[in-house]
This record gives C-alpha cells, sequence and structure tokens, in this order.
C-alpha cells in the first residue's frame, strides 16, 4: 500500500481507537487479553499486528457505510 | 443412520469457558435428534487421548473444536494439544470447524492436504469483546452474544449439511449485519465501538481449506 494512504489510514484508525476507554480488554482465543491501550500501542509502532488492525478497522467503516 | 458430530469443549479458564457457551446451543438443538447424533468430549474429557479414540470409534462427519490453538495446533482441557501435524490425519475425510486461534494458517492447510474435507478456522487470532461485569457468567454477557451468533450461524448451517461455502457466506453475512447494527446501538459504556473492530477482525479472518462444496454426510 502507499505509504501516504497508509499514514492516512493509520492517522483516522488512531483517533477512532482514541475515543474509547483504554483500559477496555480484548479477548483473544489464544488465552491472552489485549487492552485499547495495547492496540493503539500497535498502531503506532506500526508492527504486524497494528498494520492488521488499521486494514481490519478500514474495512469495518466500509461495512458500515454499507459496502462489503 | 444418524449423521455424527464430535464436538470438543474444554472449560479450564475465561476463555474457554465463553466458547464453551457458544456451543451450548448446539448441543442443545441436537439434542434428541433423530438425524444427527453428537458426542461430546467436555471439560476433562477433551484430551488427546480422548480424540484419538473417539473419531475413529464414532467416525463422525464433523468435528467440532473448540479452545486455544495456534499456527500448529488446537488445545483441549488445560491447552493439552489434541491435533496438531502428528495425528491431523484422523480428519480425513471430515469437515473440521476449529473455533480457535490461528489453526487454519498453517494446520488447516496441511490437513486439506492430506485429506481432510474441509477445515473451516481463523488465520490469525480470533477476538471476543466481553463485559467485565459478566465474566462469570458467559451466557449472560450482552458483550460475547454477537461472537456467539455468529459462531451459531456457521455450526448449525453446517449440521444443516449446507456447502462449506454456504455456510461461511452465512456466517460472513451475519458478521456485516452484526457491524451495521452494532453501528447504531446504544453504548453506555463505550464497547460498541470495540465490539465492531473485534467482528471485523474475525469476519476478516474465518476461511477455510478444502473443498468449499463439501457437506456433512
Amino acid at each position: 500500500m502507499e505509504k501516504g494512504i497508509f499514514e492516512e489510514q493509520k492517522h483516522l484508525v488512531l483517533e477512532r481507537f482514541k475515543t474509547l476507554n483504554p483500559e477496555a480488554k480484548i479477548m483473544l482465543g489464544d488465552g491472552k487479553e489485549l487492552t485499547v491501550r495495547d492496540l493503539i500501542g500497535h498502531i503506532i509502532r506500526e508492527d504486524e499486528f497494528g498494520r492488521k488492525a488499521v486494514h481490519v478497522q478500514i474495512r469495518m467503516l466500509r461495512v458500515l457505510a454499507g459496502g462489503s | 443412520m444418524p449423521r455424527k458430530i464430535l464436538v470438543t469443549r474444554p472449560r479450564h479458564d475465561m476463555q474457554t469457558a465463553y466458547l464453551y457457551d457458544f456451543s451450548e446451543g448446539l448441543i442443545k438443538s441436537m439434542r434428541g435428534s433423530k438425524a444427527v447424533h453428537i458426542t461430546e468430549l467436555r471439560d476433562s474429557q477433551a484430551v488427546r487421548a480422548n480424540l484419538e479414540k473417539v473419531i475413529p470409534h464414532e467416525n463422525p462427519g464433523l468435528v467440532f473444536l473448540n479452545g486455544h490453538g495456534d499456527g500448529k495446533s488446537v488445545g483441549g482441557y488445560k491447552d493439552e494439544t489434541i491435533l496438531d501435524c502428528k495425528n491431523i490425519a484422523l480428519t480425513k475425510g471430515r469437515i473440521v470447524y476449529a473455533l480457535a486461534c490461528e489453526s487454519l494458517s498453517y494446520l488447516g492447510e496441511i490437513a486439506a492436504k492430506q485429506g481432510t474435507k474441509a477445515y473451516i478456522g481463523y488465520r490469525d487470532k480470533f477476538m471476543v469483546i466481553r463485559d467485565l461485569t459478566r465474566t462469570s457468567s458467559p451466557s449472560k454477557d450482552i458483550n460475547a452474544l454477537p461472537f456467539k451468533k455468529v459462531c451459531s450461524v456457521l455450526i448449525n448451517a453446517l449440521a444443516e449439511g449446507k456447502e462449506v461455502k454456504e455456510s461461511i457466506g452465512r456466517t460472513r453475512d451475519k458478521y456485516r449485519e452484526l457491524i451495521k447494527s452494532y453501528g447504531t446501538s446504544k453504548d453506555d459504556y463505550g464497547d460498541v465501538g470495540l465490539i465492531r473492530f473485534a467482528l471485523a477482525w474475525d469476519l476478516e479472518f474465518l476461511d477455510m481449506a478444502g473443498d468449499p462444496s463439501a457437506r456433512f454426510t
């Protein structure tokens, strides 16, 4: 993906996640839990998990907007 | 002769307690059915030795695994590995639905290459959002309900004998429907945004390996 587009998407996704309770938790099927604060950290670091989270959140917004 | 389903349902920590609850509806709906016979490996019964004994003995057409997982394995009671590359041949000629993290990414692909009709699972982590006040009673957890609903759509479609691709298609439609409906829900505790994200995550990574036209017979 073009760097500029990813940066814009990352910014959009971060702003949305920052509106959530930072201590809210995601339960993962591997036995671990992840807080919103952790999730934001992954996105800021742009590690593999964070990049996937940006991609998924953009897909979610498309579903919300009526796309697939 | 009834078609047979084998279900593994360990329950030894918070995550497996939720998955245990997710599969409760299937167990109840099939109880008393003459068309489908269910065998449960529940709680401490969900161990490798029992899986390796019951599959050849019962010959189930559908194997529904609930537990922790990673790319190369699915876990049972107290996270004992109950299915991996060493015993994946057990699933040859059957449909597998693994409600577990990541197992499709490697184990599922190996399974399909070795003759499993279809292996349905997640290519990455499986996410659930829980109500922090309801962890002692997963069945009353409103936050977990949409995740339970989509799992029910998939296993029920498979149990009805729908093709794997149709079963997954119905499930993906349910994910999208729930993402949209949660977008307009009242949100007193600020969980809706996270629920929608986790639903979208699970939608993204739900997939299958093997024959999309396979049916539970």
